[in-house]
């Protein structure tokens, strides 16, 4: 199962998998729609999380469709963040590293995180 | 040499939507380009063609690489390091108000202004003389000192004071030192101009507009209007200091959203080089007045005027009327070029303090006038020590400071630290206590954060149309030269 979804008037309920969306990227994608929406964020059946996604009384206007669609969009592109960040995170940090304090031996940092020369 | 299994290696980028369905990727070096969704998915999934233009262009931008690795990420350490240059050199720009008091009584002075009579609010030879001392003790190799009030020429033997100082001690800091003398030019001379032109000290000024957008808010303490001494003054100055000495500064209300052309006109009537689009800060005195309405107004309104007046400002110099807006100019340097560009107000971390610092009347310092204006209103939260009391490392290494570094770098900060703008963006902690209660901040429901992402996403949008002129005029802003210097008439000659 990737998602399940229940809509109420004002609420939208999310039902996702954590073996594919983690605990990072639902907290990262609710707190994007935090200004929009009251979150809730909490255990569900089995190998699931959760997220209730309450229009805020200032958003009551809002196309609830649209904002769901927000969240599965963010929550995808979040959990793709963490994805690449795992492959060229250390990359990353070892460029900032260099930039501030160079490494006298730059290559062997590089295999050491990347693999290659 | 490559050793791992994938065709090749990506390199650290941050991405996210774009219009037209794309996705804009923006690399550590701060270089972006626009991708489609299925060439984003062929990138990531390592289906790229090594011999496409696309992989070409991304390669040459540095978003991954098929060969050696070690000097591709020696050179985005090189670039990621220049971009951030500003954070080598520490304080350069001194803020001192030199008294509070002022001739004017403008309806959103964040400075609470004192009349004229009231001396106690002036700055002490004695606290000056402390104040300098601070100043050159920064190991910044640039200082600017910049005189602000209340208005500084209600005490001028103070800045005189400062300026002879600064000028002794810097004969053994051998700093590059200038001056700036921030003033509503109502009360200049011939003596006090004759003054500034044998110090070098220019002058930083402050025009709204038109006379009726003028006079609105920027009244005399007698409540009449400011423009037509304002002007007067203003052709004097430019005639003993020379024309380019002479900078101003406009503040935009509600009023002015409808009328940015007008104001934008009366900048290029007046030839200034450039004109700061600047939305007022959302509290202080200007809160409390009863000019609430004038000054307080949602940010989306202010963006959406920005957006046309930018545009205007670009027709103009493609009609031949040569005028800057100087906030475009800082964020297309930040995306277009690998140089650093330090803005107090928009930087990771915070400018306050680490780029500017102010030094009020009595000689408290705080890392930015917002924090000086908290103070006059009672919350005293950014208070970094006193001239008179505090040695130099007791004020720039207060708690004070290193917490608002800490809570400003866009790298760690929620909704920052994942959002593709981030390196052409800023955080102002000051700013979200002020407005949100911490110095964190709520980024979904900050205006600060809507601001700078319209405007940034607006500047990349017209950069993506690519049209000859407008890249013209952004080539011209950025790199100080005129259009037809861009254009290569100089090479005619």
């Amino acid at each position: 199962m990737d998602v399940k979804v229940e809509r109420e008037p004002r609420l939208v309920r999310l039902q996702v998998s954590k073996a594919i969306y983690e605990k990072e990227a639902v907290l990262a994608a609710a707190y994007a729609l935090s200004g929009v929406c009251q979150n809730r964020i909490e255990p569900g059946p089995g190998d699931t999380v959760i997220i209730t996604l309450t229009l805020l009384p200032a958003h009551q206007g809002r196309d609830l469709q649209e904002v769901e669609s927000r969240f599965m969009n963010e929550l995808i592109d979040q959990q793709l963040r963490l994805e690449l960040e795992r492959r060229y995170g250390s990359l990353r940090q070892l460029i900032v590293r260099h930039a501030f304090s160079p490494l006298e031996n730059l290559e062997a940092e590089v295999v050491k995180v990347a693999g290659r020369k | 040499m490559l050793v791992g299994s994938e065709p090749y290696l990506l390199l650290p980028f941050r991405f996210g939507p774009f219009s037209g369905g794309r996705l804009l990727l923006v690399n550590v070096a701060g270089e972006y380009i626009l991708l489609t969704r299925q060439e984003f998915e062929n990138l990531v999934s390592y289906e790229l063609s090594t011999t496409s233009p696309l992989f070409l262009d991304l390669k040459g931008k540095h978003f991954l690489t098929d060969t050696a690795v070690t000097p591709v990420i020696d050179l985005l350490a090189t670039k990621y390091r220049s971009k951030r240059e500003f954070l080598k050199t520490f304080t350069a720009l001194h803020m001192v108000v030199v008294t509070l008091r002022c001739n004017q009584r403008c309806n959103y002075c964040h400075a609470s202004s004192q009349p004229k009579e009231a001396r106690q609010y002036d700055m002490s030879p004695e606290t000056g003389l402390h104040v300098v001392e601070k100043i050159m003790a920064t190991p910044s190799p640039i200082v600017k000192i910049e005189f602000q009030g209340g208005e500084p020429l209600l005490n001028f033997e103070v800045v005189k004071t400062i300026v002879r100082e600064a000028k002794r001690l810097n004969r053994v800091k051998k700093k590059n030192l200038s001056f700036v003398l921030c003033t509503n030019l109502t009360l200049i001379n011939e003596a006090s101009l004759r003054y500034l032109k044998k110090e070098g000290i220019t002058i930083s000024t402050s025009l709204d507009g038109p006379p009726a957008i003028h006079d609105r808010h920027r009244l005399l303490r007698n409540g009449r209007g400011s423009y037509d001494i304002f002007m007067e003054k203003l052709h004097l100055s430019r005639r003993l200091l020379g024309h380019d000495q002479v900078n101003a500064l406009v503040t935009i209300t509600r009023e002015s959203l409808d009328h940015l052309r007008e104001i934008i006109d009366e900048y290029a009537a007046h030839r200034f080089h450039g004109v700061f689009l600047r939305h007022i800060n959302p509290y202080g005195y200007a809160l409390s007045g009863p000019f609430r309405s004038s000054f307080v107004y949602p940010m989306e309104d202010f963006v959406e005027a920005y957006k046309k007046a930018l545009l205007y400002i670009i027709e103009l110099n493609l009609s031949g009327v040569s005028l800057v807006e100087n906030f475009a100019t800082i964020l297309l340097s930040r995306i277009l070029t690998p140089f650093s560009t330090g803005f107090v107000d928009l930087q990771s971390p915070t400018g306050a303090g680490i780029s500017g610092v102010i030094y009020d009347y009595n000689g408290d310092v705080y890392p930015c006038d917002e924090g000086r204006m908290l103070a006059k209103m009672g919350d005293r939260r950014f208070f970094l020590g006193n001239v008179n009391h505090n040695t130099y490392l007791e004020i720039f290494r207060s708690s004070v400071l290193q917490e608002l570094i800490e809570a400003s770098c866009v790298e760690t900060l929620p909704g920052c630290h994942s959002c593709v703008l981030n390196n052409y963006c800023g955080a102002d902690p000051v700013r979200n206590y002020a407005v949100q209660g911490n110095l964190i901040g709520h980024r979904p429901t900050s205006d600060f954060c809507v601001k700078h992402k319209e405007i940034i996403t607006f500047l990349l949008e017209l950069l993506d149309q690519n049209d000859p002129g407008v890249m013209d005029v952004f080539w011209s802003w950025i790199t100080n030269r005129t259009l037809a210097e861009v254009r290569g008439a100089c090479c005619e000659l």
